[in-house]
């Protein structure tokens, strides 16, 4: 392992955060404007309904559904980068842990966001709540992904507090505006042994927590699929499939942030490529596992091809999903693995480039999870209007996705701006131990 | 003298266009109002007359509600009037014949219903026409080779006679909770010279009630010569339904919220207990570390 050679100050000055330049202006200008077309998509569905969007009878679960899906997803890998590692005393992945902590919770917001967009109106949430029936997944859901989303900001919060101290005592353009913010958030924070003892016992007690929530979340997600009698989803596999799939995708979107905030921030001495490398190792290793996941998904039903299966695996392999199918396959899970298996592909370059893969090949195997089962019935669609046959999402759905993945990023960037992306205090203190 | 500017030109051209505009629309013509009359006989007892009232708009058909709509037998005239109805809110209503119409129906072999609406301020008054012969529709079972067939058979009136329909289409059903069920694989059955449609009946095993009992349907739907007849005929070609013993009022899984399972419950409950018991405390030791910095 590379080890640093950097004094504490240097350290806090290197890790402080830092005012947006022209590109990072430029940058959130264009997020901003994504999440203004969003809005004013959302405005025009709530205005006239959901006949807006091109959600009929038998697609009634599209583009959201596989948004939000997508989002559950990423958000696991605060659970995998932070409480995996942290549990299991592997401390090369400190300088990563804010960044995936940052990713949950931003994607768990706008998971949440995008249901409440996909009910149509919005009170229907309230009612769901009101009224809701403990028998139902979706119910599940809604407690799970509420409880994951406090536990998140818990695993954001505590860590951060001894960096809230650092920052207190900085000056600065980067963090001076955001001092009363510090002051609220952790002006109490003294640094004292008994302190540090109680943070680190609840850090150590969230990890534990974080892990068996995080697995429910996404399996109680893959539930509302499974537990429905459908063609694609009728699967005891679903659970395990989701989860692997989770993590190879929050894996993927961490070494795209590794790269980003490393290249903007220039971080290279403390996000070096044996973390890219190591991180490379991982990906390859979810890769390989979310593939064998696959592989059942979709073998043992080819392998009989019952009727009512035949149709929906046909439309994935040889049909009109067909090219989005192999795509979703091979950016998703094939390149990626032939491009990182190799050393020279776990540079951070080459890194960054599978990791954009796998995150957009996983959007896609989400959509395909969600559409073509509902255009797959088991009785047959007889009498319906021809718009019902097929799903393509309209300018509304795609401008309300967009603006929420642009809102995620958004919340991103937030937190890049008010908090430091790599924990200043941790790396002063494994400096200080490795030094020793 | 003062020339106006081309500004002053220009906005006055503007102001006289609008106002052309605005008595353009004022005077835009009253839209078109639809009146849809059907004749029905319904097993052969008292007809009805089915009104539907509608205007086109943007290439699609809008019901018009509160339109009243007399209905005439063969004319226009008082001695004739079957009724007066308001359409409801889908633009429907019906009206049946009145005893006061029996003579003139008795004696009818051919004839037409007359409906009429008067002007309102968003419609003008319009008429409209159905014609049909008197005609009736029976039902009947007979075994053919062993098989079940059923016997539908449509007559006219001829004078005074009955005489049989041919090439009538007919529609042989059986009665479903929500709709009807062809009895065969054709969705209509032709009657030949003898006013006759046979079809063998393949529903074989379709549930029926506790005692078997099944309600064949035959029926014609807005045919131009006889308009819309049908009759039921109830035999015990179903199999018996079995009341499985579900009962909604039981603790299950796909009952209402209120009678979710107690194992359900208890799981459910422990988990989210556990779970938050950890937040709350942990947001416990938050205050705590607060209270230690500030003292």
């Amino acid at each position: 392992m590379e080890k640093l050679t950097l004094s504490p100050e240097k350290i806090t000055a290197d890790l402080v955060p830092q005012a947006f330049g022209k590109r990072g202006m430029i940058w959130t200008g264009c997020l901003l404007v994504l999440c203004a077309i969003g809005l004013v998509a959302y405005i025009r569905q709530v205005t006239k309904g959901l006949v807006v969007t091109n959600m009929r009878d038998y697609v009634s679960w599209g583009i959201y559904i596989s948004n939000f899906v997508f989002f559950v997803a990423i958000s696991l890998v605060g659970s995998l980068i932070t409480a995996v590692f942290r549990l299991a005393d592997v401390h090369w992945s400190t300088p990563l842990t804010r960044i995936a902590e940052i990713i949950a919770v931003s994607a768990i917001v706008f998971a949440s966001l995008i249901i409440i967009v996909d009910m149509g109106r919005p009170e229907r949430f309230y009612f769901l709540l009101l009224f809701g029936r403990i028998q139902s997944p979706i119910m599940w859901d809604v407690i799970v992904i509420s409880t994951y989303f406090v536990i998140s900001l818990l695993l954001l919060y505590l860590p951060l507090l001894p960096d809230i101290k650092i920052l207190l005592e900085q000056k600065g353009i980067g963090v001076d505006r955001f001092q009363k913010l510090y002051r609220f958030l952790g002006s109490f924070w003294k640094g004292l042994d008994i302190q540090e003892k109680m943070n680190n016992k609840a850090v150590t007690l969230l990890c534990v927590t974080i892990i068996p929530v995080a697995f429910s979340i996404h399996t109680v997600t893959s539930w509302l699929f499974a537990t429905t009698y459908r063609p694609g989803w009728d699967s005891t596999n679903f659970g395990a499939y989701f989860i692997s799939g989770a993590f190879l995708v929050g894996a993927g979107g961490v070494v795209v942030a590794m790269y980003v905030f490393r290249h903007v921030y220039k971080l290279e001495k403390y996000i070096t490529e044996m973390h890219f490398d190591r991180m490379g190792k991982i990906v390859v290793m979810l890769a390989l596992l979310y593939l064998y996941f696959n592989v059942n998904e979709y073998l043992v039903p080819a392998f009989k091809m019952k009727t009512s299966e035949e149709a929906h695996l046909m439309q994935l392999f040889t049909g009109e999903y067909a090219a989005m199918f192999w795509f979703a396959i091979f950016t998703g899970m094939l390149i990626p693995i032939a491009i990182m298996i190799f050393k020279k592909g776990r540079k951070p370059l080459p890194m960054f480039v599978a990791g954009i893969m796998v995150v957009v090949g996983a959007w896609f195997k989400r959509y395909l999870i969600v559409t073509p089962t509902l255009l797959h019935p088991f009785l047959p669609m007889h009498n319906v209007p021809a718009s019902y046959h097929h799903y393509f999402p309209s300018w509304e759905e795609w401008a309300i996705a967009i603006g929420s993945l642009a809102g995620a990023m958004l919340v991103i960037t937030f937190f890049a701006r008010i908090l430091p992306i790599i924990p200043i205090h941790e790396t002063i203190i494994e400096q200080h131990e490795t030094a020793e | 003298m003062k020339q106006p500017n081309n500004y002053k030109l220009f906005f006055a051209f503007i102001i006289v266009l609008c106002s052309f505009s605005a008595i353009a629309q004022d005077e835009k013509p009253k839209p078109k109002l639809l009146l849809e009359l059907g004749y029905h006989l319904s097993n052969n007892k008292i007809p009805f007359v089915s009104v539907y009232t509608k205007s086109k708009n943007e290439r699609k058909f809008i019901p018009v509600p509160n339109i009243a709509v007399k209905i005439y037998l063969t004319q226009e005239a008082d001695a004739n009037l079957l009724g007066t109805v308001k359409t409801n809110n889908e633009g429907r209503a019906i009206v049946s014949f009145p005893p006061s119409v029996q003579a003139l129906w008795d004696t009818a072999t051919q004839f037409t219903i007359v409906g009429t609406t008067d002007a309102s301020k968003d419609y003008r008054s319009i008429s409209s026409e159905t014609s049909a012969t008197k005609a009736k529709i029976n039902i009947d079972t007979v075994l053919v080779d062993g098989a079940r067939n059923i016997l539908v058979t449509v007559t006219k009136k001829q004078g005074k006679d009955w005489v049989p329909a041919k090439d009538i289409e007919t529609k042989i059903t059986v009665k479903r909770s929500i709709g009807n069920l062809s009895v065969s694989d054709a969705e209509t059955y032709t009657t030949d010279s003898a006013g006759q449609a046979t079809v063998e009946f393949k529903r074989i095993g379709i549930p029926g009630d506790e005692k078997g009992n099944i309600t064949l349907v035959a029926r014609t739907e807005d045919n131009e010569f006889v308009g819309n007849l049908s009759i039921e005929k109830t035999v015990p070609w179903g199999s018996n339904f079995v009341n499985q013993g579900i009962d909604f009022n039981r603790r299950t899984l796909f009952a209402t919220r209120d009678k979710a399972p107690w194992w359900l419950l208890f799981l459910a409950g422990s988990i989210f207990i556990g779970v938050w018991s950890v937040i709350i405390y942990l947001v416990r030791q938050i205050i705590k570390m607060r209270k230690l910095g500030n003292t």
